[in-house]
């Protein structure tokens, strides 16, 4: 489902050169839930954007069901995006203008599917905040700012949801309450790739990756 | 805090309102067009109006304390609903109730006159959205 | 339908951050209406200027020497000038070959009981009503069959700026005129004067003594200024500069008033105004489009994380080009809108108070006349706000989504 093909990412030109990834290939099929070891700093978040599409990779390829990614267009690859692919971001991700229900919302409408605000009550609940469901960003803790995060990434049914470490700085009984219902959304079907520096979280995987992608 | 803001805005109207006709853009002669010689000055037709204004003022200046004390919702869109009426009194008493030296160029017609047609305008404002403030607390 | 998603993200972005945008919507009406009131009051004092210089009708006026300015500064603001001459002067005056006619003015200050409530001190302007050319021309449109009409010795006219009525009973020195005309509107002094028959003045003059609490002193041989008109200069006329030259070398008790000069007096009251105007209206400008460029700097960095966000959540370059245009368009176009109707109601509001206080006339143009005025400065607001507002936008739209997540860090 996700291809990807000798990637590497060089920020910088000249002597301030960084090598945040080298010639990376790895494949992900539909289904998995796939976790992607390895220390902060090596390259896990940029490797996780270059596959959303949000930054281009210096060299390399990446597909997505078989279309490359880089050779679409800014507004195909939005699109496509927009459709497929569900985001969960380390920092805080939610619009501070907007509340919870409306962030969701949003997920919705930028996918092109319907506003339907049942859902995106629903996907709320089935994340545990039934009463939070019109707070703003500032009112809400980090971990429940993750979870509208997690709602609103999964409430367009992407085909895949990919997740950069959605349990950093969180309390344990918050990370495990987080992993559960990443399992669940597995369950019904979502593929996932999610980087982590945490193996302890190794059981919710399907299949673990641990490169050191610095070259 | 914020809740207390139209009620001191509403004072400072009440305050202004007051000012106004006696030192700000003072009627015929009050303020800086007193006369030297007050013997041969008879009483002009617009010191009524100052009397009403100052009497208005005052109501203004009670209607925004009312708020003030209690920031309450029922409260506040009554005195926002008292003020659409002040201000319309503000208007009503120059232009046709009490009225003004007749000459466009005595002073209660170029300064005293826009000065309170502006002040009724800023209260109808406030009062509309002292109300649709209220209406959005619980 | 994305129209309406950007039009939604507008919305909620100025409800959530109210505050900012009030800053900003205030600013950009100050600096609007600093920018029309100047333009307002440039306007108003030209076409009163036009105005009065016609309705003066006169090419010079005489006045005793030296006395030209206190005319000038009487014809501008409405305070009396009370001085006389001889009135054997005029004829003097007549007697020069270029002078083609000649008529007596003469002023005089008084308290007027306008029959309701108020006294006040009324400028009266007596004039000659068989050799006057130069008033009775601008009776008010609808008293023009006054024109032909012989003016009473018990009547007056009245400027437009009195707020008098035809019929209306006025008491000068112990004695009641009859309003008989008014005079149409310039915004000049002379707007604020009561116009008497001399003939009458002469006479109120007189009986003073007997009729009046204050006895006015005027002697029937004394007048106040010659209002002069020259002969075409192909029917052997001279020009202005040159008659007047002329008249003040060969009559020294005069001075000679050219209504150019009046025009270059009120110019120059006008421009140090205007200038203070500009000045403090182009520092506002400036303060403003620092205020605005600074503000939407920092929301877009601020937002550029956000931005980027939409971005990843499937938001076109297009949907945020258009977020970000449409919120300047807002800003822009309610401010200027506040802007332009706070200006425009205080200075037609404060008109003659203003005019007043400046020294310069204003004539209050139709509102039909305003109309193109406020577009224009409304037009030009608002593309200085789509201008102002495409930098950011086009910035924000262009960028990597990763680096503006990144860069909200």
């Amino acid at each position: 489902m996700i291809k990807v093909q000798k990637v590497s990412k060089v920020y910088g030109a000249g002597q301030n050169q960084i090598h945040a990834i080298g010639d990376l290939s790895f494949e992900i099929y539909k289904g998995e839930f796939v976790m992607l070891f390895g220390p902060s700093g090596s390259g896990k978040t940029t490797i996780l954007n270059i596959i959303a599409g949000l930054t281009r990779p210096s060299r390399g390829k990446v597909f997505l069901d078989q279309q490359n990614i880089f050779e679409m267009s800014d507004r195909q690859l939005t699109g496509f995006r927009a459709r497929n692919i569900g985001l969960v971001f380390q920092s805080q991700s939610m619009l501070t203008h907007l509340n919870s229900l409306d962030n969701v919302r949003l997920g919705l409408r930028l996918a092109g599917k319907k506003d339907d605000p049942d859902l995106a009550k629903k996907a709320l609940i089935r994340m545990g905040l039934e009463d939070r469901i019109l707070a703003y960003a500032n009112e809400l803790s980090a971990g429940q700012q993750r979870r509208v995060s997690i709602a609103r990434a999964l409430v367009k049914r992407p085909k895949i949801l990919l997740c950069d470490e959605p349990t950093g700085d969180l309390d344990p009984d918050t990370e495990k309450s987080i992993m559960e219902m990443l399992k669940k959304a597995h369950q019904a079907g979502t593929t996932i790739l999610m980087v982590t520096h945490n193996s302890s979280l190794d059981s919710y995987a399907t299949r673990v990756l641990q490169k050191n992608l610095v070259r | 805090m914020a809740k207390r803001v139209m009620g001191i805005i509403m004072m400072l109207l009440g305050l202004a309102l007051i000012l106004t006709p006696w030192y700000l853009f003072p009627v015929c002669g009050r303020g800086r067009y007193a006369p030297k010689d007050p013997g041969i000055y008879p009483r002009h037709k617009c010191a009524n109006t100052l009397k009403a204004e100052t009497v208005l003022g005052l109501l203004t200046i009670s209607v925004g304390a009312i708020s003030l004390v209690r920031p309450r919702r029922k409260i506040l869109i009554g005195s926002s609903a008292a003020l659409l009426i002040l201000s319309g009194l503000v208007a009503l008493f120059p232009l046709q109730i009490t009225g003004l030296c007749k000459m466009a160029t005595m002073p209660c017609r170029m300064g005293t006159l826009p000065a309170l047609i502006t002040l009724s305008i800023l209260m109808a404002i406030i009062g509309v959205a002292g109300i649709i403030q209220g209406r959005g607390w619980k | 339908m994305k129209h309406f998603l950007a039009a939604y993200l507008v919305r909620k972005n100025i409800r959530r951050r109210l505050f900012r945008y009030l800053i900003l919507v205030v600013s950009v009406a100050a600096a609007v209406g600093m920018q029309v009131s100047a333009a307002l009051i440039d306007r108003m004092s030209r076409e009163s200027l036009e105005l009065g210089l016609k309705r003066l009708g006169a090419d010079l006026v005489a006045v005793p020497a030296g006395l030209d300015a206190e005319l000038q500064k009487s014809y501008l603001t409405g305070d009396a000038a009370i001085f006389y001459m001889d009135r054997s002067i005029q004829d003097r005056i007549s007697g020069f070959d270029f002078v083609a006619q000649t008529s007596p003015q003469l002023f005089i200050k008084s308290l007027a009981n306008a029959g309701c409530c108020s006294l006040w001190n009324i400028y009266l302007v007596g004039f000659d009503p068989d050799t006057d050319f130069t008033i009775k021309p601008w009776l008010a449109p609808r008293f023009t069959r006054g024109a032909e009409r012989k003016i009473g010795a018990d009547e007056v006219l009245a400027g437009a700026a009195l707020g008098l009525e035809e019929g209306n009973t006025l008491r000068f020195y112990g004695q009641s005129f009859k309003v008989g005309g008014i005079l149409s509107p310039t915004g000049m002094g002379l707007d604020r004067a009561v116009f008497i028959p001399i003939r009458s003045a002469y006479r109120m003059a007189r009986e003073s003594k007997t009729k009046a609490e204050q006895e006015l002193d005027l002697s029937p041989d004394k007048i106040s200024a010659v209002l002069i008109k020259l002969k075409a200069e192909k029917d052997g006329g001279l020009p202005a500069y040159r008659a007047a030259f002329e008249l003040e070398q060969r009559i020294p008790e005069i001075s000679i008033l050219q209504p150019e000069e009046l025009a270059m007096k009120i110019q120059q009251n006008l421009s140090t105004v205007l200038a203070g105007l500009r000045s403090a209206s182009y520092a506002i400008w400036s303060a403003t489009a620092l205020l605005i460029a600074l503000v939407f700097a920092m929301a877009t960095n601020e937002r550029k994380r956000e931005i980027g966000l939409m971005r990843a959540m499937g938001a076109t370059r297009g949907l945020i080009f258009r977020m970000i245009m449409m919120e300047a368009l807002l800003v822009g176009g309610t401010g200027s809108l506040i802007g332009l109707l706070c200006s425009t109601g205080l200075v037609l509001g404060f008109s003659s108070l203003i005019s007043q206080s400046l020294g310069v006339p204003f004539y209050q143009p139709g509102l039909g006349k305003l109309v193109p005025l406020s577009l224009t400065a409304l037009a030009l607001a608002l593309l200085t706000g789509m201008i102002a507002g495409l930098y950011p936008a086009l910035r924000a739209s262009r960028m990597e989504p990763y680096q503006a997540i990144r860069s909200g860090e």
